[in-house]
């Protein structure tokens, strides 16, 4: 195997950082006076990605070891994590009987509000963005993504077997 | 299920403190991406103000601001949103 296909292997397949700049480039309009609304939609939707993928991958990560990120186990894990539970988790998270910290609680409210905003920017037809908005929800996710990763490990182990063991409700 | 006045107040109260200068707050009701009732919060910010708040000021904003409603038993989601004070939405 050649040497850059090992060091690509080792990196993030999809990387969060690189999503939040592409969000940022968007929001600048590319030569126009002021950016397109699709511009800024894709920017939104990019935003959450990042948070979405950041997740995703530190997940998969708290399962597999980290020298195996190039194997289908590791994929398997990273693609387990879905939208659906990852909302239901951040909405027990931010719950009226949480435990959590407020570092993973207000990551968990940022996911929930990126989201919501996902889901108008790709698909709500009268959903008009403001660059104002747009910005602020890139500069969330940064910051999410980063608190994230501040948080108390054990509050991050907790929270992150939950999204990918939740627990079985009685029958 | 708090009254449009209260949930302003609680908001603006919220805003002023996580995010040192805001021009003004509404509400309304809507529903969010699952079909559950939400609140639809505008937070509106002077032009100075939006471009020196921070993306943690945002998250606690977010998260005080669903504590606080929830402390008086609102249990509907908050999705804010922002705009500078005379900002217009972009449309194509």
């Amino acid at each position: 195997m050649s040497s850059l296909r090992q060091r690509a292997r080792r990196q993030l397949a999809i990387n969060p950082q690189h999503l939040l700049d592409q969000a940022s480039i968007l929001t600048e309009g590319s030569g126009r006076k002021q950016p397109r609304a699709t511009d800024l939609r894709r920017a939104i939707s990019a935003a959450y990605y990042a948070v979405f993928h950041a997740i995703a991958s530190a997940a998969a990560d708290s399962v597999v070891p980290a020298n195996k990120r190039a194997t289908e186990q590791y994929s398997r894990v990273y693609r387990s994590v879905n939208h659906g539970p990852l909302r239901s988790l951040c909405d027990r998270v931010t719950g009226k009987n949480s435990d959590f910290g407020s570092e993973i609680r207000e990551f968990a409210a940022a996911v929930v509000e990126l989201q919501e905003k996902r889901h108008c920017a790709d698909y709500d037809p009268l959903f008009l963005p403001r660059e104002s908005d747009t910005r602020l929800i890139i500069r969330a996710a940064h910051s999410a993504i980063s608190q994230f990763q501040d948080a108390p490990a054990e509050e991050r182990t907790r929270f992150l077997s939950l999204l990918l063991f939740p627990p079985k409700r009685a029958e | 299920m708090l009254k449009k006045r209260d949930i302003d107040r609680i908001a603006k109260a919220v805003a002023r403190a996580t995010l040192d200068s805001s021009a003004g707050v509404d509400s309304t009701s809507t529903i969010d991406s699952q079909g559950d009732p939400a609140l639809k919060i505008t937070i509106v910010l002077t032009p100075k103000s939006s471009e020196s708040i921070q993306g943690k000021d945002v998250l606690k904003t977010l998260d005080q601001l669903q504590q606080r409603l929830q402390e008086k038993g609102e249990d509907r989601f908050p999705i804010v949103e922002f705009e500078t004070k005379g900002e217009t939405p972009v449309g194509d």
